[in-house]
């Protein structure tokens, strides 16, 4: 009866299922759009990747060492913090989106370039000897090749993506990890509500999960 | 008649209640008694009630208060061990058995009663608001429509609502996890106002920031030991109770210069939450969400 | 006309042309042989710029392609067909759209005239009916022939094949073989093969030309050069192929 998985603890978790439905549909909507621009930055950093203009390689080198190996906690604390000192002021939800999506295109431009360096050679210059520009041969040629071998990693990013989304709740992100924070810390009702909130992450992220493992099984067989 | 015999039922009740529990509980003071070694969770970032220098001994008013619970139930102020807790991982402690009690700013609420057993306030501050020089808020009426900063897991969104309700106000509110957090987000024109108890507000007051002349609702401080265990209520109960009365948690107050408190007022907060707790837990409505 | 004026390619510290002097008439089908490493791919893959001289021009119909900007080049390699040794078919794409997808990107076309070009072409290399299928579901012979006809599908003037025959399984080569055979003969388009079936040479070649360590030692007919070399080394490098 008492403990911190009480019916009574069950009882009250459910009747305010509303401010954690608000929580989990903001984590949904951040991560969708973070995934979105997580795309748009993978393949073009992917792509650019490929070049070898000396300083557009340096910059991206420099991007990914910074946003892989520093915690992704820190990233969006300086968004939060340090950009409003020089003028920058932008909303919690613009930070989780941004911040998201640098972190996680960090990872995305490495597997667009791995996926692009995986398509043999020769795709490139059969393109090239028809007349194709590099540009048109990556968008006709090469790419509808590479998105076969980089989806079943992207699709693991994506899961990672709507995880690591739950840092928000260190700068009062609203989402469903600072909502269970809130909602425990005030009325100690802990057990329910990790449970229930780790439930609700599991539900978005295993079908991601199960997904990439089903594309990988069929990459394999097609090759 | 009807009414005597619904006081029959109540005591009924009462007796079948605490009869078995008070059995038990007092089995969990001796087991302390056994180890020899009283486990209390404190704080390590809050001046003058737990603080720990980086690598030092944990001291304020609450370590003092575990020193003398020890000193009470194994009569060695010495055989006590601490643990920094914070707010996410306290409950928890306490729940399976690592820690016997809490004595760490916990402030006492109807719905946390419903969690854990809180013993008699031992002490109370009032919460605080903490501007900015520069921002040129110079009371709780400029706030109108502002964010206010609090800390995740304490009561002051609560107090400060109605207090806003109350005065027709508007007012946002942001929940971070620690008091650095907090700091770093009153620095950073994040929020417009940082605003916990007062005791700790005082830790954060610098040459940039400024305390708002306003007070509102008393936090009363409790400890807490885990639901049930009213044996270790009761010892914990007996010793503030004595300590309020015998001038020397005055003393302890004084020590740590910290302002002092009329227990009187206290001691009507305290009613007044556990009657609170005794109707939420007869009559489960929705808790508000926060 | 395609000319080479004192071309020279390198790899590094290789000079792997060194400076070639050609002309090689329109219409002409010309065959270049020689030991691996002498540089007659390089020279075949220096037409449409796939490797750059340091030094000298290369010349079509006048215009210098080795000094042309990135577009124009794209512009001029749409005349210049190219059939690889590794095929190289789009594996994402259908044969059907192996062959179309370019004239229609790139050129513009309508669809339907390009579909129709394209049927007509699979049915010269003998493989009409795997227009729907995939590039994987073929036999390297047939992928080929697909090849052959991907590049005959954009109207060249000039096509490529380096070691058209190198990869394929033996019992595969004479399919591949008959039909650049019969395209040499049915079309007017400018063809240079890099390959070893001197019998292949024999038959379709104009001229035939002997590459070794980046030099020309032999440019003649196919009987001139096969039967009648100048050079001690050719004698020798045609032994080996003969026998």
């Amino acid at each position: 009866m008492t403990g911190p998985f009480s019916q009574q603890n069950w009882q009250t978790w459910f009747s305010d299922w509303t401010f954690f439905a608000d929580g989990f549909l903001l984590t949904i909507y951040i991560s969708l759009l973070a995934l979105m621009f997580t795309l748009i930055i993978g393949v073009i950093a992917g792509i650019l990747l490929c070049g070898n203009n000396r300083i557009i390689l340096s910059f991206l080198k420099g991007y990914m060492s910074f946003f892989q190996n520093t915690p992704l906690v820190i990233q969006i604390f300086i968004y939060y913090n340090v950009l409003p000192k020089i003028g920058v002021l932008l909303s919690v939800e613009a930070i989780g989106v941004l911040g998201l999506a640098l972190y996680t295109g960090a990872y995305a431009a490495d597997i667009v370039h791995s996926a692009i360096k995986a398509v043999p050679t020769g795709q490139m210059e059969a393109a090239s000897s028809q007349g194709f520009s590099y540009l048109q041969a990556m968008f006709f040629v090469i790419l509808p090749q590479a998105i076969k071998i980089g989806l079943p990693p992207m699709t693991n990013q994506a899961v990672n993506l709507i995880k690591n989304s739950s840092v928000l709740a260190v700068i009062a992100g609203g989402e469903l990890m600072y909502r269970a924070d809130v909602w425990s810390g005030s009325n100690l009702i802990y057990g329910p509500t990790f449970v229930m909130t780790g439930v609700l992450y599991l539900v978005i992220c295993l079908p991601i999960s199960l997904l990439a493992r089903w594309l990988e099984k069929r990459s394999v067989r097609n090759v | 008649m009807r009414k005597l015999l619904s006081i029959a039922v109540v005591l009924l009740l009462t007796l079948t209640v605490f009869i078995p529990a008070i059995a038990e509980d007092a089995a969990e003071v001796t087991a302390i008694k056994e180890r020899g070694k009283l486990l209390v969770g404190v704080k390590a970032d809050v001046p003058s009630f737990g603080y720990q220098e980086l690598g030092g001994e944990f001291e304020g008013l609450e370590i003092d208060l575990a020193h003398k619970l020890a000193e009470t139930i194994l009569g060695d102020p010495n055989a006590v061990e601490f643990t920094a807790v914070t707010a996410k991982t306290r409950g928890p402690l306490l729940d399976t058995g690592e820690l016997d009690a809490i004595i760490a700013t916990f402030t006492i609420k109807a719905d946390r009663i419903l969690q854990y057993e809180f013993s008699k306030p031992y002490y109370v501050d009032a919460i605080g608001l903490l501007v900015t020089k520069a921002s040129g808020i110079a009371s709780f009426a400029d706030l109108d429509g502002k964010t206010i900063g609090v800390a995740q897991s304490a009561t002051t969104r609560d107090a400060l609502q109605a207090a806003a309700d109350a005065a027709g106000y508007s007012m946002e509110f942001a929940e971070f996890p620690t008091y650095p957090d907090l700091k770093a987000a009153l620095d950073s024109g994040r929020i417009d106002c940082f605003s916990v108890d007062k005791a700790i507000l005082m830790g954060y007051l610098d040459d940039t920031t400024v305390l708002l002349p306003d007070s509102f609702a008393a936090q009363p401080y409790g400890v807490a030991v885990k639901k049930g265990n009213l044996g270790l209520l009761a010892v914990v109960d007996e010793l503030i109770m004595a300590s309020r009365a015998d001038g020397s948690m005055d003393e302890l107050v004084v020590k740590w210069n910290l302002p002092t408190v009329d227990w009187a007022v206290v001691d009507q907060y305290g009613i007044d939450l556990w009657a609170e707790a005794e109707e939420l837990a007869a009559n489960p409505t929705p808790t508000p969400a926060s | 006309m395609i000319i080479f004026d004192d071309v020279s390619v390198s790899f590094g510290a290789l000079e792997v042309l060194k400076g070639i002097s050609l002309e090689i008439a329109t219409g002409s089908k010309t065959v270049i042989i020689g030991p691996s490493g002498s540089g007659k791919s390089t020279l075949l893959r220096t037409i449409n710029m796939f490797e750059r001289p340091v030094r000298g021009n290369v010349f079509i119909d006048g215009v210098a392609i080795s000094s042309m900007t990135n577009r124009m080049l794209c512009q001029a390699r749409q005349d210049i067909g190219m059939v690889f040794q590794n095929f190289n078919l789009y594996p994402h794409k259908t044969v059907l759209e192996n062959l179309t997808m370019a004239p229609i990107v790139l050129k513009r076309e309508g669809k339907e005239a390009v579909i129709e070009r394209a049927m007509n072409n699979l049915r010269e290399v003998n493989i009409a009916e795997k227009a729907s299928a995939y590039p994987s579901q073929l036999s390297g012979g047939q992928q080929q022939r697909v090849a052959i006809a991907r590049a005959l599908t954009m109207r060249p003037k000039i096509m490529l094949f380096d070691e058209p025959t190198s990869a394929l399984d033996p019992e595969m080569i004479q399919e591949v073989l008959d039909i650049m055979e019969r395209v040499a003969r049915e079309t007017p388009i400018t063809m240079l093969f890099v390959t070893h079936e001197m019998k292949f040479a024999e038959h379709i070649a104009d001229r035939v030309l002997f590459l070794d360590e980046g030099v020309i030692l032999e440019d003649g007919s196919p009987s001139t050069v096969f039967h009648h070399p100048k050079n001690e080394r050719t004698t020798a490098f045609l032994g080996k192929i003969l026998h």
